[in-house]
């Protein structure tokens, strides 16, 4: 062959035939050699196709494509779901129709004047075999009224005054004021239980110290996490897995491709995009209706967006049927603001009186908006952002606004919003919340010089009022006027409105059964078996 | 010879330090912070500074660079602020995985752009010269990123044959695993740099092919192959290592995109996630690791031109 490439042209006989070159005889050879190379991978655990193996539940090997940030449950950004609620455990859950179950705590009372509530801690062990103690939810109120230390815990735990323990499995937790039960299960909800010793954020950076049902075996950043079957959780017929492993992606559709190919055999949070390749091979679950609600933010303190009415203008470009059917197939529901509709906030009404009027829009923008353009910053994540902006720049354009859209990356749009310099964006907010007030925790919400939107020159006194009734409200019809208020205060503000609840999605082997995930979207694995 | 090379190694150290102190520029002067990345976007102020006064990211930029410029000096590079596991840890699991899909790329580049170039070299308006010319025209205009896309979806999805995670398994370990986990990486990978590296082959060999030397092994009765093999290919090489050379530090260094569209966990997808959240110690670490690795790169290609080249020994 070789020589019949290099003869010259007096020498050769017989040209014209073509045949496949030496080197591609020996690369086909090289790959059939490696192709017929079978087995799993030790880096992705059960991939290659394997399923259950090991014990009863089999092990799981779940792709996802946010990096983990810590083993920090007190930082609830999505990021670290993966790790909530397997490695540690809570007060209480919520089950689909956010009615609390007993999780950590056995039972709670709460005191007839709706000031403190009394809570029972079950007989449980942390993952290193010490027990579970009233010591450690007092650590863990203290921390988390720390504001350099509590992170996302601070907010949901304003509400509380003290801790303190009668013996060591009952706490009694005092408040400011007379608090809505609601307010308080959402924070017994959102409140991780870590043991005391470990309960910093230096130590959780990389190291876990829960109650759950899972342990950490091993970890290498950004490419896998390993969970073992945790030996001291106190309900013995959970987990029924006896591993999971957590791969990391960078891009969702080589997720897709590593589910298809048989590397994982569950993904979560998949683009409803890549959903049509993958819903013939695999069982597709979604999560809670209203996990999360898609806001569509403008900065009150920039301009144009100074004036409300021009905010208020804009506002009714938003079409919200036309973004849900792009971004999520029809799924979810259209919301007018920051409440779903399982929650006291919600008004339908709004949809009619503030939604979608590209005429409305017009005229208010011809009158209010003294510049008729802004900049919407669109980050990578989560996926639909830039599809929904897009129409809303498209329908902007047609009443006579420019917004012009600049990607950014997570690292700068995170810092460009705590100074205040962001004119507009789109991100979602979680919000499976039961009371009012727990909304406020959000700083996009927040009546406090936190608010990254007002910033210092603070949310109007209309909306301050409003929060403050709603963090006030203990009886249903004071709970009823202080969403009047707090949605008539959001509307007239129009700094921030809802766009529509996402819909996360999960792909699932066939033989994977009792995946869950509570009404935040965090998954819940006690129950799942793989084979 | 000895005093060649060290005459060049003792050029690395103020290189590294220059390189070291651009690369730092270049990081700091990157909107966003490690802490707004671990604090999330709900996180107050209060508890960004705690964060910063953790990592010591407060200090004047200046100072950071100073601390971290002499622990560097010995052997520690610091630690991930996003992970807290330090940076020589990271760097030594990701250092071998792109060393090793490297490696393997090269010899598929080789395999690939040695043959192809002597075919086009040799007889360039010949029916395999013109196939072949044509093949590395095609494949110049398609870049890798998209090349391994269609490999996946080839290879993974369809025929389902290799994987599209990519796997690192350590050859000596496992050489068939090894080879298998990363095969569709290393194809993107060097079917590009094959092309750029035959291409400049055949341009050579096609001007060797032309000397009064090929005329004068004809003459004295040489076989063609051995006119082709024995001298054209010789001295057409020697440009070409260069070129080859240079397509190792590429893949050593700029693999950042196939690495994580292949979820490979090399360097590349350390340095991407490290500059996603402003991970400074590790860009840095990395970044300085990939300009020794590329001074190294060069070092050996000058000593191997004096091996390939008698005229350069001799000098």
């Amino acid at each position: 062959m070789l020589k019949k490439i290099l003869s010259r042209p007096g020498d050769r006989r017989g040209r014209g035939r073509v045949r496949a070159s030496l080197l591609g005889a020996l690369l086909a050879g090289a790959l059939t050699v490696t192709a017929c190379g079978g087995g799993s991978s030790p880096a992705a655990g059960g991939g290659g196709g394997s399923t259950g193996s090991g014990g009863s539940g089999g092990q799981l090997t779940l792709g996802t494509s946010l990096p983990l940030v810590s083993f920090d449950p007190y930082n609830g950004i999505d990021q670290n779901y993966v790790i909530q609620h397997t490695l540690y455990s809570y007060l209480i859950t919520y089950d689909k129709n956010r009615k609390p179950v007993p999780d950590l705590a056995t039972s709670w009372t709460f005191a007839p004047d709706n000031t403190s509530v009394t809570i029972h801690l079950r007989a449980a062990n942390f993952s290193d075999g010490t027990p579970v103690t009233a010591s450690d939810v007092i650590a863990g109120v203290k921390r988390a009224q720390n504001p350099d230390t509590g992170m996302t815990q601070t907010g949901v735990a304003k509400f509380i005054a003290s801790v303190t323990a009668q013996g060591e499995q009952t706490v009694v937790v005092k408040f400011k004021q007379p608090t809505a039960p609601e307010t308080v299960l959402d924070w017994m909800f959102f409140f991780p239980i870590v043991e005391a010793s470990h309960d910093n954020p230096t130590y959780l950076q990389n190291h876990a110290a829960g109650s759950g049902p899972f342990v950490l075996q091993s970890y290498s950043p950004n490419n896998s996490l390993v969970l073992a079957k945790n030996p001291h959780y106190y309900n013995p017929a959970e987990p029924k897995l006896q591993s999971v492993t957590v791969k990391f992606f960078n891009d969702q559709s080589s997720m897709a491709a590593a589910l298809q190919f048989g590397q994982l055999n569950a993904a979560q949070f998949v683009d409803y995009n890549l959903l049509g390749q993958l819903k013939n091979q695999f069982n597709i679950v979604t999560g809670s209706p209203d996990a999360e609600t898609m806001i569509f933010y403008l900065n009150p303190t920039l301009a144009p967006f100074n004036v409300a009415a021009c905010r208020q203008a804009v506002m009714r470009a938003v079409d919200r049927t036309a973004i849900m059917k792009v971004v999520q197939g029809g799924q979810g529901y259209p919301v007018p603001g920051p409440f779903t509709p399982g929650s006291a906030g919600y008004n339908a009404s709004l949809l009619n009186t503030n939604g979608f009027d590209l005429a409305a829009a017009k005229a208010g923008i011809a009158v209010h908006c003294a510049t008729k353009s802004a900049t919407a910053v669109v980050q990578p994540n989560p996926p639909g952002v830039q599809q929904a902006l897009e129409i809303i720049q498209k329908d902007l354009a047609s009443a006579g606004f420019t917004l012009n859209l600049q990607p950014q990356d997570s690292a700068t749009f995170i810092t460009q919003l705590h100074a205040g310099k962001t004119q507009s964006a789109m991100y979602p907010t979680v919000n499976p919340f039961l009371s009012l007030s727990s909304l406020t925790t959000n700083r996009g919400f927040s009546p406090l010089s936190d608010n990254y939107w007002w910033g210092k020159t603070g949310a109007p006194a209309q909306y301050v009022k409003a929060a403050e009734q709603a963090e006030a409200a203990v009886t249903p019809a004071q709970i009823t006027a202080a969403a009047t208020a707090f949605n008539t205060a959001l509307v007239d503000q129009a700094w921030a409105t809802g766009v529509y609840t996402e819909a996360n999605h999960f792909v699932l082997n066939k033989n994977v059964s009792g995946f869950l995930t509570n009404p935040a979207d965090m998954i819940e694995l006690g129950q799942t078996t793989v084979g | 010879m000895s005093r060649f090379l060290l005459r060049r190694l003792a050029q690395f150290v103020p290189v590294l330090v220059i390189g070291a102190l651009a690369i730092w520029g270049f990081v700091y002067a990157l909107p966003g912070s490690p802490a707004a990345i671990i604090a999330g976007a709900g996180a107050s102020q209060a508890e960004i500074n705690a964060i910063n006064a953790r990592l010591g990211l407060n200090h004047p930029v200046w100072q950071q660079f100073a601390t971290w410029l002499g622990n560097s000096l010995h052997g520690n590079l610091g630690t991930s602020a996003v992970t807290g596991t330090p940076v020589s840890s990271l760097l030594g699991t990701a250092a071998p995985a792109t060393a090793q899909l490297a490696i393997m790329a090269m010899v598929v580049l080789v395999l690939i752009a040695v043959p192809l170039g002597v075919a086009a070299g040799v007889r360039p308006r010949g029916i395999v010269g013109r196939i072949v010319s044509g093949f590395l025209s095609v494949s110049l205009a398609v870049p890798p990123f998209w090349l391994g896309l269609l490999l996946i979806l080839a290879f993974s999805v369809k025929l389902r044959v290799f994987p599209p995670a990519a796997i690192y398994v350590p050859f000596w370990q496992d050489p068939a695993q090894a080879l298998r986990g990363a095969i569709l990486p290393a194809l993107a990978l060097a079917i590009y740099s094959a092309s750029v590296t035959a291409r400049f082959l055949a341009a050579s060999l096609h001007e060797a092919m032309r000397s009064d030397y090929i005329r004068t092994a004809r003459a004295k009765g040489a076989g063609e192959i051995r006119v082709v093999l024995r001298h054209a290919l010789r001295n057409a090489l020697l440009p070409t290592l260069t070129v080859a050379a240079l397509q190792l530090g590429a893949l050593l260094g700029g693999a950042i995109i196939i690495e994580v569209i292949f979820t490979y966990p090399g360097l590349g997808s350390l340095l991407y996630t490290a500059l996603n959240s402003r991970d400074y110690a590790v860009i840095q670490g990395a970044l300085l690791l990939i300009v020794a690795i590329f001074l190294a790169i060069n070092l050996v290609v000058d000593l191997l031109y004096a091996v390939v080249d008698p005229r350069i020994r001799v000098s």
